[in-house]
């Protein structure tokens, strides 16, 4: 980065600030023009006497000679707003260009900062250097070069312009110019410095207020409330004192320029007035000087504040630099194949301390495509070796070799072909396809950008970022030999069958709902797929499981609005709440006499609600929860409900009944429970409207009882042609699984497993346990195919479900090596090599190949610890 | 079967015995009902869990499988709760729970549960005292075992 804001705004804006000068340039004989067009029409066209006159080539009456010397100064008036309007929009396109280089710049520097240094950096403070710090940066340095020049020529072309008639006057306009430029700053420098103290003094008041609030038991305890106090009244008396000199300063610095600003015309009236009466002077060049004084003060003042933001603005752009600019910053590393190679490490010790959970003067060798376990606790130096070996921990001390090379970097040099997958893996928010490919992400897209990437491409190359579209498919398939995305998703596949998370997926894939125009393959297969379904319905066991669409009965696990209208909108978002909204629907209740029973069951529900929370006696967003309603509606229903009783739902407005309505429309029997839909006669009632209503023309709606594909509900609904029973959904075997095999038997479950590979995890996982997390981190490993797989505390246990995962790493990966992090002894017999880690120390290398000498043997530095817990307690046979 | 027999049912079970009539109402609004067919598991040892359940009708039996062998340790019936660990920590479910007839539970995942008690204080100090008496006897039935083992391979 730039030194300095100066250099950086040259750099890499130096055509458009030469542009901006230009125009800036170009305005000043506009101004001037502007400022002598009514000159000449006070003297020359008011007071003139010699007429016709010459304008250009016309000879002109007084009257014309006057409109025309109107129409030229509206014509320069309205050029020099327009060369204004285009100065400061090519300064604020300038200025935005700037910032998000800035922005973009940190944000790069900071994704290459060493792990060490990333780990020491509180993610607060790059957001609040990338979001606020510098953020006036972008609005200042757009005008860094075109203010000056600017604000400068105007002001000179006003001075020039006043001097021109008349010297005297000129001086005297300017006179008190440098008492303004040498006082005025100076107040600015101590209301800058003042400002630095308010800040240090909000956030000294800050921690102490958060201080004291942490520590308010011990404060009442110790009947140290007193104290407290004085102490915050004396940090608001000095904040208050700060507060009150900024502003008394302030408007002393608005006083000084409003007197000088206004004691000048004083000597343009006096002077200026002797000198027209004398005749030594016209009045038009009076009126003239009066028009340009009144224009110098607005560019005065913009120099002014320039001078001030300059200072604070480039010392924002230097403190940037100097915490994330250029030298500190380590360049990408080389990369390096560790295929086929032995890793040695050579008495390494981590950058991270022993008694932190570091590791120390550690030797061990990987040799390629052996099992290796690290055994011992997590914190005794274990967790910090895997993340070591993973590239993720600096070594210190020591060196590692691999192949012919020696050095400290080389794993960081190698993560490329190393995968590492720790028991809280990181987990993108995105789809599960996504997660997987992670570690596989080339450099550049696949495929070209869509027509209107090509703007925000010009404008990422105009600003040093890269051009490239995110949207776009970044895997790098000819890195692991696959060749495009569906030989992947097979891949995929097979990984997650291996690491057991197919069914989720599966079922993940049975729960969205898919675009039908987009994919109508899809729901070809789903329409197959409900073909056997229906087939084999009562073999599966299904028949108690779901609910089907039985157009005479009342439906339990569906909304009301779904057993009224037998069916669903196209659109999610067009659902119960959104039905109730559409005239049509309104005027088919009616007709159909249902509108009031409906209104009257929302009463019902909203009562009932209301009953419950406030018996809590309080505000709560528990009922958020429910789906139903949001504790801020509560509010309206609570104002409904008693008008609603009075005088009943018959007599309510429209919208209040329609609110009823709607919420009546969302309530499901089995999921609510609420006990008004319980009453027989009411849901014969409902069944009875069903028909009435089958009429009813809505809009992008989907029957239940229809042949084709229900794009309103998702693929498993489709499937099935009901819906899984809400009560039955902890049935042992799912009926997703029972979906799984019968589908698999045809052949027909791909569609669903891609679905679902592109269904999204949520916020960093949030919808997966953390043993599905660890899973699909394991899959993401192992789909990269690496040439070191590092596996801490996950898939070590002695259980079936972890054999199988172990069986199946060994055999996507034959040729890797792979190390386990764990203190389960048990898994020593499956292992070529044992390393033993305790206390940050290797305590013992054993390993069942006698060629493992080449490895280096015991450490001999490795003291017998003390303390007893250190040393691997041996199993008892008999455990 | 309503909500007021519902939270009447969970009233009387062990773990929500003190807690205020309307909260249970509301804790019996936010759980999920399930109903499980004779021969049908509830829930299976070794599995992850995320949810407690409330018997509120049927009778099902508690088995334990100890190397590849199931036993049967308990049967229960209404007001009765299984899975409670499960709301409080990851575990495992520690053992198998089978039903004898068809049987109706509540189903209290942990996420609602955590949510209540963040709500209610006085529910989670209830919750408290009740596992604390768990606590206590399963001590004291452990140390009991051990006495017992200890007796039988001097014994040996």
């Amino acid at each position: 980065m730039e030194k300095t804001l100066l250099r950086f705004v040259w750099v890499h804006s130096r055509p458009d600030q030469i542009l901006i000068v230009l125009a800036s340039l170009v305005s000043f004989p506009l101004i001037l023009a502007s400022l002598y067009v009514p000159k000449i029409i006070v003297n020359d066209a008011l007071r003139g006497t010699e007429f016709p006159q010459t304008f250009l080539w016309l000879r002109l009456e007084q009257i014309e000679f006057l409109l025309a010397l109107c129409g030229s100064l509206l014509l320069l008036i309205l050029l020099n707003n327009a060369v204004k309007y285009y100065i400061n929009i090519q300064k604020g396109l300038t200025g935005e260009r700037l910032l998000r280089r800035v922005r973009f710049t940190v944000f790069e520097r900071v994704t290459r900062m060493p792990l060490s240094r990333l780990r020491a950096t509180s993610p607060g403070e790059v957001v609040q250097v990338l979001a606020a710090e510098v953020e006036p940066i972008g609005g200042f340095s757009g005008a860094v070069i075109a203010t000056p020049v600017y604000q400068g020529g105007q002001l000179l072309v006003y001075v020039g312009f006043i001097i021109a008639q008349d010297p005297v006057l000129g001086l005297a306009a300017i006179i008190l110019f440098p008492v303004q430029a040498y006082v005025i700053p100076k107040i600015q420098r101590v209301v800058i410095g003042l400002n630095r103290s308010r800040i240090r003094n909000t956030r000294e008041m800050t921690s102490e207020i958060s201080e004291t609030v942490q520590g308010a038991e011990a404060m009442r305890l110790s009947g140290a409330r007193a104290w407290h106090l004085a102490r915050m009244s004396d940090r608001l008396y000095t904040n208050f004192r700060i507060r009150y000199r900024i502003f008394v300063l302030k408007f002393a610095i608005k006083f000084a320029n409003n007197v000088i600003n206004h004691i000048t015309p004083f000597f343009f009236y006096g002077f200026g007035g002797y000198l027209v009466i004398e005749g030594r002077m016209d009045l038009g060049a009076l009126v003239a000087i009066l028009a340009a004084y009144k224009d110098i003060a607005a560019p005065w003042r913009e120099l002014l504040t320039y001078y001030q933001s300059y200072s604070d603005i480039s010392t924002r752009y230097e403190a940037v630099v100097e915490s994330y600019g250029a030298d500190r910053i380590a360049d990408l590393p080389q990369p390096l194949t560790l295929r086929g190679e032995t890793i040695v490490l050579e008495r390494v010790t981590s950058d991270v301390p022993r008694d932190s959970g570091g590791v120390e003067g550690v030797s061990l060798a990987l040799r390629p495509g052996s099992r290796v376990l690290i055994a011992g606790a997590e914190d005794g130096g274990r967790a910090i070796l895997m993340r070591l070996l993973a590239g993720a921990v600096d070594v210190a001390a020591g060196e590692v070799r691999v192949g012919g090379e020696t050095g400290r970097d080389l794993l960081t040099r190698g993560s490329a072909e190393i995968a590492f997958v720790s028991r809280t893996p990181h987990i993108l928010t995105g789809t599960i396809r996504e997660n997987v490919a992670y570690s596989l992400l080339g450099t550049e897209p696949n495929g070209a950008p869509p027509p209107d990437h090509a703007a925000r491409e010009r404008e990422a190359r105009i600003t040093g970022a890269p051009p490239e579209d995110p949207h776009l498919d970044w895997v790098d398939y000819p890195r692991i030999g696959i060749e495009g995305p569906e030989a992947f998703d097979h891949r995929v596949i097979e990984v997650m069958e291996a690491v057991g998370l197919l069914r989720e997926v599966f079922a993940r894939g049975l729960s969205t709902r898919i675009d039908t125009a987009a994919n109508p393959e899809i729901a070809r297969a789903a329409l197959d797929a409900r073909a056997v379904v229906r087939e084999e319905r009562a073999a599966m066991g299904l028949d108690d499981m779901v609910e089907h669409w039985a157009p005479d009965g009342y439906l339990e696990n569906a909304s009301v609005a779904e057993n009224l209208f037998f069916g669903v909108p196209d659109k999610p978002l067009a659902r119960n709440p959104g039905l109730a909204g559409l005239p049509q629907v309104r005027r088919a209740l009616a007709q159909a006499g249902i509108e009031m029973e409906l209104a009257e069951i929302g009463l019902e529900t909203a009562e009932t609600l209301q009953d419950l929370l406030g018996a809590l006696g309080r505000d709560t967003t528990l009922i958020d929860q429910l789906g139903l309603v949001q504790q801020a509606e509560m509010e309206e229903f609570a104002r409904i409900i008693p008008i609603a009783r009075r005088r009943g739902v018959r007599r309510l407005g429209r919208a209040d009944r329609e609110r009823l309505v709607a919420l009546a429309f969302q309530l499901v029997p089995l999921r609510h429970r609420l006990g008004v839909l319980d009453a027989p006669e009411r849901r014969a009632r409902l069944i009875a409207a069903r028909a009435r209503l089958a009429g009813t023309a809505l809009p992008a709606f989907t029957r239940f009882d229809s042949d084709g594909y229900i794009p309103g509900l998702p693929v498993i609904e489709n499937i099935l042609q009901g819906r899984p029973r809400l009560d039955r959904r902890d049935a042992i075997p799912p009926i997703e699984a029972r979906l799984e095999e019968a589908m698999r038997a045809h052949d027909l479950h791909d569609f669903v497993i891609a679905a679902g590979l592109r269904t999204d995890v949520g916020l960093s996982g949030s919808t997966l346990s953390p043993s599905q997390k660890r899973r699909l981190a394991l899959a993401r490993a192992i789909t990269a195919s690496p040439a070191l797989l590092l596996l801490d505390g996950v898939a070590d246990e002695t259980g079936e479900a972890h054999v199988t995962l172990r069986t199946a790493i060994a055999r996507l990966l034959p040729e890797a090596t792979v190390v386990f992090g764990s203190m389960n002894e048990a898994l020593v017999p499956e292992m070529d090599d044992v390393i033993r880690i305790a206390n940050g120390r290797v305590a013992e290398t054993a390993g069942s190949d006698p060629d493992a000498s080449a490895s280096p043997g015991p450490d001999t530095e490795a003291s017998p610890d003390p303390e007893p817990d250190a040393a691997p307690e041996p199993r008892s046979a008999t455990a | 079967m309503t909500l007021s027999r519902e939270s009447e049912i969970l009233g009387r079970s062990p773990l929500f015995r003190g807690v205020d009539p309307a909260q249970l109402r509301l804790l019996a609004l936010m759980a999920e009902n399930r109903t499980f067919h004779r021969g049908e598991a509830l829930m299976v040892q070794g599995e992850d869990g995320n949810a407690a359940l409330v018997i509120l009708s049927g009778e099902a039996e508690v088995l334990l499988r100890v190397d590849g062998i199931e036993t049967q340790v308990a049967r229960i019936g209404p007001t009765e709760i299984v899975g409670e660990m499960a709301l409080l920590s990851d575990a495992r479910r520690s053992a198998t729970v089978r039903a004898l007839e068809t049987v109706q539970v509540l189903r209290l995942d942990r996420a609602t549960l955590l949510r209540l008690l963040r709500e209610f204080p006085g529910m989670s100090l209830e919750l408290l005292r009740v596992m604390a008496g768990r606590l206590e006897r399963t001590t004291q039935e452990l140390a009991r075992a051990r006495a017992d083992l200890a007796a039988r391979t001097a014994a040996g």
